[in-house]
């Protein structure tokens, strides 16, 4: 746990001429659960955005496990938030997780049957093999989030990126993904979660980012999610609204 | 041939009233449906009565229209065609079914599609109607008419027209039947598209109802002068079309409609918010942002003394961009340099202070 | 029946049609899932001045030449079309029908040019692109719908995996390293390509019916992407059959039309029997005692 995964220093990040995130310098440490929390508009997603390459800073620069170019997001598992999908599309659950592995595949190339047992696999561990058949579109928020949880162990990444995936999904998804997280940690792989409810901050992660537009505090939980760093993300947000 | 112009003109002001309602509902490529499905209700009228100017053939063909609405929308509310796929599932079959129609008995009718479907404007004053002593062209005498309902509805119903197309849960609680409104305008416009066949033809008439329309709302802020500029935009469009089609012996009805789609254009790049504009704007939005970053990088911690090469590297920046921006700094005082190094001044100082309130960042 | 079945005429032009029915309604899938479906009908009115240009151009009205036009304007139609909503508050609603009213003006204006002026000999064929004149397809124009089919098939087929993981999530295909404005390119190309062939057969107003109602009817009866794919192929086939048999065997009924009619039919079928269509549903619906999720 002690080397950092993921460095990120001098980034700024803007839409137009407003700045979303101002300044930041980061380290993520290998192999840990790390939390984003921050008030609403405080940049979460754009910094996850922004180390997925989906954003282009204005200035400053992200390694991740050392490396900059782009075939390093293939080592990224990315989990958006919902609703960025096409849900009409006709899928099966099975077939969104075998998405995962193509990724690890060149052009024309089909998924063999080694593809499929993994992908069966990663179904299994999200405890949703009974619904390999059914189509995206009739699964209900938690099993879709289940499922695209699936796609993103199938994709046997390094590192996990997830944008509140808790969000509006029942209790026993939630624990059933905390518990995958758990042990997909002790596997040696690297959570960063963008996370909105704070009471569960201390139980679910072990290292936290408070963000607001810049970093305000970042470290093991025990030593930096204090309220006084909590009051001072949130504070000026909250006189606002 | 002052009445082809005439006829023209009414054409567009008729169609554009209501072009500004089609456009605001999202309702243009459903309009476009309308005008091809009444060809439908117009062929079956005829085979009916056996007359091309009975008055059959306009209620028929408006019912027809109507009708498409409410296919597109019991189709679309199944939920299991998105409503853009059901617009040109409904239109093509029922276009489909016209077509079949009148070349399987085209052979003792005379029904002309080319006309139908294309329009003439030119034709328009052979065609002609007494009224009340004088001879005019029928096509003038109908769409005279017409302007004149539908400008009536307009004016009678603006407050529900305004409140049902900019809320329509609201307008409902407030007590408007969106519905009705809704109806009444989609049968309006089946009726104007019915009569403007004559002039324009069926596939260009979606033209004179939305282009002028979209050419004001690039414009305008209020709906009200929405209304009367998009007029004002069919009327110039017209008279365009008709000199040059008129004067360079062309299809008047097709001219008018690229000439609207240039009309568009200008507009659009040119307007006050335009491409033009927007894209100066943004280049200039995007060098004081860029002059902004640079003084706030230097009041950071351990930036406070930047070198060229620190500058350049942290912004990749270009060497002439670079001396463009430091030029601006130095001239307005908000930097100054000692050997080499950059650093910021009082005025400095305060400027990022005051941006850092702008931009919503933690001070 | 034998007759028909074995006529040149018939032959040429079932062949032409159910292979273009086929390659269109495959390609029309993915339009239709991307919610692009009036962009085809916008593409279809908006090659009829590309048409009539190259005929003005060229002066020969050469099955080859009139598609390159068609796919010139094709392109510059969708061009027009995504300028305006990406730089100005029009909706794609309102420019879908500003450019392919517009478009199909200026095609008329030089149409009637084309038509007054004692230059242009043999101008009588280029209203069947409008409409559509399947019983004049030529040979080369089969040719041509077989080749622009086939080299539509072969890169739908090379790009199938990539295509579908952007149609579905575009997000993800973009971390995943897939280049998403090259898929939205291939998908658009090979779109106009259809489009461009198929006018002859079909006619501008009328093809973008062969790209939406065999998707329809194709995500109707499968939620698997490559078997949603294949039945939209296979129903555009089988209605590009039955419609030219019904043209050519009633008389002085048009091709175009005959399939669009025979499509919208098993359209309406799958509409109501189909294992996602209506009366399924409403079964499901009584026996759950409420919506399907």
């Amino acid at each position: 746990m002690e080397e950092d995964i993921i460095t990120i220093r001098d980034l700024n990040v803007a839409y137009q001429d407003k700045p979303a995130l101002w300044h930041i310098n980061l380290d993520i440490k290998e192999n840990s659960r790390t939390a984003i929390v921050g008030p609403n508009g405080a940049g979460k997603s754009t910094m996850i955005k922004t180390v997925m390459k989906l954003i282009r800073p204005v200035s400053g620069n992200i390694k991740i496990a050392g490396r900059t170019d782009k075939g390093v997001l293939k080592t990224i598992a990315y989990v958006p938030q919902k609703g960025e999908v096409n849900w009409d599309f006709p899928t099966t659950v099975l077939d969104v997780v075998l998405m995962g592995r193509y990724v690890h595949k060149g052009w024309i190339k089909r998924p063999n049957r080694k593809d499929k047992e993994i992908a069966l696999k990663a179904l299994k561990t999200m405890k949703m093999e009974a619904f390999r058949d059914r189509q995206i579109s009739e699964l209900s928020g938690g099993q879709r989030q289940r499922a695209f949880l699936a796609r993103a162990i199938a994709q046997d990444a390094d590192i996990y990126v997830m944008d509140e995936p808790l969000q509006g999904i029942d209790i026993t998804t939630e624990n059933l993904i905390i518990d995958v997280i758990r042990q997909l940690q002790e596997d040696g792989k690297t959570f960063i979660v963008v996370h909105h409810q704070l009471n569960t901050v201390k139980e679910y992660f072990d290292h936290v980012v408070i963000l607001n537009k810049t970093v305000i505090a970042s470290g093991p939980v025990d030593a930096v999610f204090t309220e006084e760093n909590i009051e001072t993300a949130y504070r000026e947000k909250g006189i606002r609204t | 041939m002052i009445e082809v112009l005439l006829v023209l003109v009414v054409t567009a002001l008729a169609t554009s009233v209501l072009g500004v309602f089609l456009v605001l509902r999202g309702l243009s490529m459903t309009t476009d449906a309308i005008s091809h499905t009444i060809l439908l209700g117009i062929v079956l009228a005829f085979f009916i009565t056996n007359d091309i100017r009975s008055p059959w053939l306009i209620i028929a063909a408006s019912i027809v229209g109507i009708l498409t609405v409410y296919i597109i929308e019991l189709v679309s509310r199944t939920q299991l065609v998105r409503q853009d796929a059901a617009i040109g599932l409904v239109f093509t079959a029922l276009f489909a079914a016209a077509i079949i129609l009148i070349s399987k008995y085209s052979g003792n009718v005379h029904l002309d599609m080319d006309v139908v479907l294309m329009g003439e404007v030119i034709f328009a004053p052979f065609n002609r109607i007494e009224v009340l002593g004088f001879s005019i062209p029928n096509a003038l005498w109908q769409l005279s008419i017409i302007l004149l309902v539908n400008a009536g509805f307009v004016a009678l119903f603006y407050k529900e027209l305004k409140l049902t197309t900019f809320d329509s849960k609201f307008a409902f609680i407030a007590g408007f039947s969106a519905t009705f409104i809704y109806y009444v305008l989609m049968t309006l416009v089946s009726v104007t598209a019915v009569a403007a066949f004559d002039a324009v033809g069926s596939i260009l008439v979606i033209n004179f109802f939305v282009a002028p329309a979209l050419t004001a709302y690039l414009l305008v802020r209020r709906l009200s002068s929405m209304i009367w500029l998009s007029m004002l935009f069919a009327v110039i469009n017209s008279v365009l079309g008709y000199l040059i089609g008129f004067g360079y012996d062309l299809s008047v009805a097709g001219v008018t409609s690229f000439i609207a789609l240039v009309t568009f254009m200008i507009v659009f790049i040119f307007n006050p918010d335009g491409w033009v504009n927007n894209k100066i704007r943004s280049m200039k939005q995007k060098h004081s942002f860029t002059r902004a970053m640079i003084l706030m990088l230097m009041n950071e911690r351990g930036h406070t003394r930047l070198t060229e090469r620190e500058i350049t590297a942290h912004f990749n920046l270009g060497r002439k961009q670079f001396d463009k921006h430091m030029e601006y700094l130095l001239i307005n005082d908000y930097i100054e340099k000692a050997d080499g190094h950059y650093t910021l001044t009082e005025r400095g100082e305060e400027y990022t202070h005051y941006t850092r309130i702008k931009y919503e960042l933690p001070i | 029946m034998m007759d028909i079945l074995t006529s040149f005429t018939f032959l040429i032009v079932a062949v032409g049609t159910m292979v273009l029915a086929f390659a269109g309604g495959m390609v029309g899938t993915i339009s239709v899932m991307k919610g692009q479906s009036l962009i085809g009908d916008a593409i279809g009115h908006a090659t009829f001045p590309g048409i009539v240009l190259a005929f003005m151009l060229i002066g020969v009205k050469e099955t080859y030449t009139l598609a390159i036009g068609a796919v010139l304007f094709g392109i510059l139609a969708f061009l027009a079309i995504q300028m305006i909503t990406s730089h100005s508050k029009v909706t794609l609603d309102g420019a879908l029908a500003l450019v392919l009213s517009s478009f199909f003006g200026l095609g008329m204006a030089l149409m009637s040019f084309v038509q007054g002026n004692p230059d242009f000999e043999g101008t009588q064929g280029l209203n069947d692109y409008i409409f559509g004149q399947a019983a004049y397809m030529l040979r080369s124009d089969v040719y041509l719908i077989i080749t622009a089919s086939f080299i539509s098939l072969f890169i739908l087929g090379a790009f199938y995996n990539q295509i579908r993981i952007y149609v579905f999530d575009p997000v993800f295909s973009r971390t995943a390293g897939i280049n998403n404005n090259l898929m939205n390119f291939i998908i658009l190309v090979v779109t106009i390509l259809l489009i461009s062939v198929g006018l002859k057969a079909v006619g501008a107003i009328l093809i973008v019916n062969l790209l939406i109602a065999p998707a329809v009817i194709g995500q109707l009866w499968s939620s698997r992407f490559s078997i949603v794919l294949l039945i939209a192929g296979c129903s555009g086939s089988i209605a590009a059959f039955l419609g030219t048999y019904i043209s050519t065997a009633g008389q002085d009924i048009a091709t175009g039309p005959a399939i669009i009619l025979t499509l919208s039919a098993l359209m309406v079928l799958s509409l109501f029997l189909a294992p996602k269509g209506i009366m399924r549903r409403s079964i499901y619906k009584r026996r759950m005692g409420g919506d399907m999720p």
